[in-house]
């Protein structure tokens, strides 16, 4: 098989699946989005977090949102399935879940005056659901704030450089923001300087390490949270995500280019290894009993491992959240959270799962690339000790794939001799790309946990009013979230799986958030076909194009979740069956009863 | 604070603060990073006129 061949296959797909799907089908026929309506930006604008944005901004702020680790490290560790079988999943579930989930979450949305897709599903599931949606999508998203708010500092503590880019970028987004709002210079020129300043930016940090300690950036990072998920969205966040969307936009770009100067040469993976994985593919920590068993079936357990790739619940708590509230034209939409999910699948498959699917086998790339083992060696590769992609942990299996296939791809421009020198420059740039969005999700996080947390309690505004605004207060709501998540991404302590490592509070629980978060997939995109259904009025074939895939990936992540249950979590310490398997276990059990209150709404429905 | 911090402490020492510690330069360019996000705005008001001006003509309300 040629890189070319699936590059092709998998833009063509995208292209078909935009126009007709998306397009035809979704936006015309379905929701029948209409540009004369006024959205929620302008209806409810505020200044701070209903403000229209332009429709490639928002894709920028969108996209940056939706894209954290999720779509790389998810694919790279399904790879121990083989390279097909993970692409099968993110063009299957891309186009027919995520990208009809992600896309109805935000006109929903928009149709509700901007509220959270957990409100609307008052509208067509009852009372009871929309609170407890509400109250566990906001758990959710400060389990999220604890791990990205480690995450980053961490980064910024081991590369200094990092923080030093960070630190950088900010006031040059603000910049961006200040050249289009308030001196109403026009967006591309705008950019351009952005840009510029951004790769100067780039090129100082490398000369200027900023040190501080894993617990100063904890506390550095936590108060920017709070300032930019309070402060308004044409001020940081617009800019800042629309810049960083450049970035990615940069890293997919060279991902489609590999193939073309490639022609010739063929993938060295197994398009499948075998249909079931070891349990470490789905989260059971390196080291206990499960995590060398025969227990991740690919059905259904796949979407345990790529999430965000495929599909994400967290990408509808983003559309009804900043999204749809700063949406200017319902024709919008499309291009943001129809194509939005769809770049993120071609993030997975074409700069993750189609790399490592052609330099898999290390020895055999080198050979059929006529590259020697000394140079491979000088470019930090010892094919002996790893003879592939697989030997590697998910993160470095996705960089070093990157690397190594752009530095191929350009080495054939400039000279096999520099293949070393290209490698590390192109893995080094994979990583920080891989890093970037950490920020970007910290910020977006508390944002959506502030939108969460007042609707959550909407129900005092008539009953205690001076209370009401106290705790809803913008500043106050965005405290809340990222002290809990400071509180448990602070302190360490001895992993109960392997005591000589140290791990932060927060790993007792995070394993959890892989399969709350799909299962919060399921359920929004469930609501959405509600939605569709009950308030649209959309009945017959085209109604079944959600329901199918709805209950589809109900069933699918449930069985994954008591899979989990069963096979994985008995065999975890203590601590972590306190953590990771209660919550799991209430998930579940909120996951029943959140198909009941869908078949009610169903039924009622169909009665009306 | 940051650009003391980025153009006279790193060119002159080769790095802001120290591995490993919490020192004086470290705090400065932390401090100045979080001030430099809330300055601008404190200063501009929380809605530019352009935006303003953009939505009452869309609406046909006075905001």
């Amino acid at each position: 098989m040629y890189p070319i061949l699936i590059l092709l296959i998998v833009l063509l797909i995208y292209g078909v699946a935009y126009i007709l799907y998306g397009k035809r089908l979704l936006e015309r026929k379905i929701v029948k989005a209409d540009p004369s309506r006024l959205t929620p930006a302008y209806e409810k604008f505020d200044g701070v977090d209903y403000v229209p944005a332009n429709k490639y901004v928002l894709y920028g702020h969108h996209f940056a949102s939706i894209a954290g680790a999720g779509p790389i490290i998810g694919p790279a560790t399904a790879l121990a399935w083989g390279w097909f079988l993970p692409l099968l999943w993110v063009l299957f579930g891309n186009i027919f879940i995520g990208a009809v989930h992600d896309y109805t979450a935000i006109m929903a949305s928009v149709r509700h005056g901007g509220v959270s897709i957990m409100t609307i599903s008052e509208n067509v599931m009852g009372r009871k659901a929309r609170y407890i949606f509400l109250a566990y999508v906001w758990f959710a998203l400060v389990l999220v704030l604890a791990a990205f708010l480690s995450v980053a500092s961490g980064i910024y503590a081991d590369i200094p450089t990092a923080a030093t880019l960070a630190i950088l970028y900010m006031p040059i987004a603000l910049l961006f923001g200040i050249l289009v709002y308030k001196v109403g210079i026009n967006v591309k020129l705008a950019t351009l300087i952005s840009l510029i300043l951004v790769v100067v930016g780039i090129a100082y940090s490398f000369y200027a390490p900023t040190y501080l300690t894993y617990e100063g950036w904890v506390i550095v990072l936590a108060l920017y949270s709070i300032i930019a998920a309070a402060l308004p969205v044409w001020y940081l966040l617009q800019p800042r995500d629309y810049l960083n969307a450049y970035l990615l936009w940069s890293f997919v770009l060279l991902a489609v280019i590999a193939p073309l100067l490639l022609p010739v040469i063929r993938f060295t993976g197994p398009p499948i290894v075998n249909f079931v994985a070891k349990g470490g593919v789905i989260g059971a920590p390196s080291g206990s009993p499960p995590a060398g068993a025969d227990i991740a079936w690919f059905w259904p357990t796949v979407p345990l491992t790529i999430a965000c790739g495929a599909l994400s619940g967290f990408h509808s708590v983003v559309g009804s959240g900043t999204t749809s509230k700063q949406l200017s034209n319902e024709l919008d939409a499309l291009l943001v959270g129809y194509g939005g999910m769809l770049t993120e699948g071609a993030v997975s498959s074409l700069a993750v799962i189609l790399p490592a699917a052609l330099v898999w086998d290390f020895a055999a790339i080198a050979q059929s690339a006529g590259l020697s083992t000394d140079l491979l060696l000088k470019a930090g590769l010892n094919i002996t000790a790893t003879p592939n992609i697989l030997r590697l942990g998910a993160a470095p299996r996705f960089y070093t794939a990157y690397g190594f296939a752009q530095a191929l791809a350009w080495s054939r421009l400039f000279g096999v001799e520099v293949f070393p020198q290209l490698f590390v420059g192109f893995r080094t740039f994979a990583a920080w790309a891989l890093t970037s969005f950490v920020l970007t999700t910290l910020d977006t996080s508390n944002r959506l946990a502030r939108f969460a947390w007042v609707e959550m309690f909407d129900w005092l505004k008539a009953r205690k009013p001076t209370i009401h605004k106290l705790i809803t207060n913008r500043w106050i709501a965005s405290i809340i979230p990222i002290v809990l998540g400071a509180v448990m991404a602070y302190p360490s302590l001895p992993d109960p799986i392997d005591p000589t490592r140290v791990i932060r509070a927060y790993s007792i629980i995070w394993p959890a958030f892989a399969g709350t978060n799909q299962l919060l997939a399921a359920l929004a995109l469930l609501t959405s076909t509600l939605w569709v259904y009950a308030v649209l009025k959309v009945k017959g074939a085209s109604s079944f194009l959600m329901l199918i895939p709805a209950m589809f990936l109900w069933v699918t992540v449930t069985l994954a979740l008591i899979i989990w249950l069963i096979y994985v979590v008995p065999y975890l310490p203590g601590l972590y069956i306190a953590g990771t398997g209660t919550i799991v276990a209430i998930s579940v059990a909120l996951d029943f009863l959140l198909i009941v209150l869908f078949a009610r709404g169903l039924k009622a429905a169909r009665i009306k | 604070m940051i650009l003391y911090e980025l153009l006279y402490v790193n060119l002159t020492v080769g790095s802001i603060g120290k591995k490993g510690a919490i020192t004086s330069d470290a705090v400065l360019i932390a401090s100045g990073f979080l001030l430099i996000l809330i300055g601008p705005w404190l200063w501009l008001g929380e809605v530019p006129v352009a935006i303003r001006k953009f939505i009452e003509a869309k609406t046909g309300k006075k905001l």
